[in-house]
């Protein structure tokens, strides 16, 4: 039994799929975008979705994050009851993650370290996906 | 670095969880709630949420779900951003986990084949969270 994270994104998940690929350090994924598809006469995709992704597999360390877009028919609406969490080992490790995943966010909760955490960060990050990191 | 599934609830997480393990097996999950933890002048928890889950989870093969209520007044919003997906190997494992799952759900496309699979369906459960279940097709 595997278990994976469906990221759904509004149009941007070329942008997406690259800032995560950076961030953390992941292989460059394959990306199958609309303009992939086989033609079809029942269901045609506007021209300026063409180069929206359809499926890519991000692997993580063991865990596929899959991401697309929404269909053009779908619906998007952020949410927060799935959030992914980035489980470390080092503070150093988390710290570096944090600088570059974290940049652009909505900081929820900012990376602290006391008595009763190692290191704790909470995040929205700019496609809408909310982060937590922890030691 | 470990990468999880993290889900939240308002005030049903306990209920949740022991409906998750019911549906995937494994141990009987604890839940250490609110209540519990060391008091803090700095962190004041309402009465009614005392008995909210600051944290459980569950196993699904090698892997976690972790899990928790959202304490009240903060943000919880239902999306179609983000889903939890699980692969399995064979039709068997989909049908018993599927079975219990299957409770008053919201089917978004009903079980069936699809181009990426041998058996698909995704759906929203009753407690809000929304699952694709698959069978890996055979390679």
């Amino acid at each position: 039994m595997l278990l994976n994270i469906y990221l759904n994104l509004n149009g941007n998940a070329n942008e997406a799929i690259d800032f995560y690929v950076k961030a953390l350090g992941l292989e460059k994924p394959k990306v199958l975008r609309f303009s992939d598809l086989p033609k079809s006469p029942d269901y045609v995709i506007p021209e300026d979705m063409l180069n929206n992704v359809v499926h890519c597999n991000l692997e993580v360390h063991n865990t596929t994050i899959v991401i697309s877009d929404s269909s053009p028919a779908g619906e998007y609406q952020e949410g927060s009851s799935v959030q992914l969490i980035l489980q470390f080992e080092d503070f150093n490790t988390l710290k570096k993650t944090y600088d570059k995943l974290a940049f652009y966010s909505d900081i929820l909760i900012p990376l602290t370290w006391n008595e009763h955490t190692r290191g704790f960060a909470m995040f929205k990050d700019q496609f809408g996906v909310t982060w937590q990191m922890n030691l | 670095m470990k990468l999880h599934v993290y889900l939240n609830f308002q005030g049903k997480a306990e209920e949740a969880v022991l409906f998750y393990a019911k549906a995937f097996g494994g141990q009987t999950p604890r839940c250490l709630k609110y209540g519990q933890m060391p008091a803090n002048p700095n962190f004041h928890i309402p009465e009614e949420a005392k008995d909210f889950v600051l944290h459980t989870e569950i196993n699904i093969g090698k892997q976690t779900i972790k899990m928790s209520d959202a304490l009240p007044g903060a943000p919880f919003v239902e999306g179609t951003n983000q889903q939890v997906a699980v692969e399995f190997t064979t039709e068997a494992e989909f049908d018993a986990v599927y079975e219990v799952l299957n409770d008053d759900i919201v089917t978004i496309v009903p079980v069936g084949p699809a181009f990426f699979a041998s058996k698909y369906t995704y759906f929203v459960d009753k407690f809000g969270t929304p699952w694709h279940l698959m069978v890996q097709k055979q390679h």
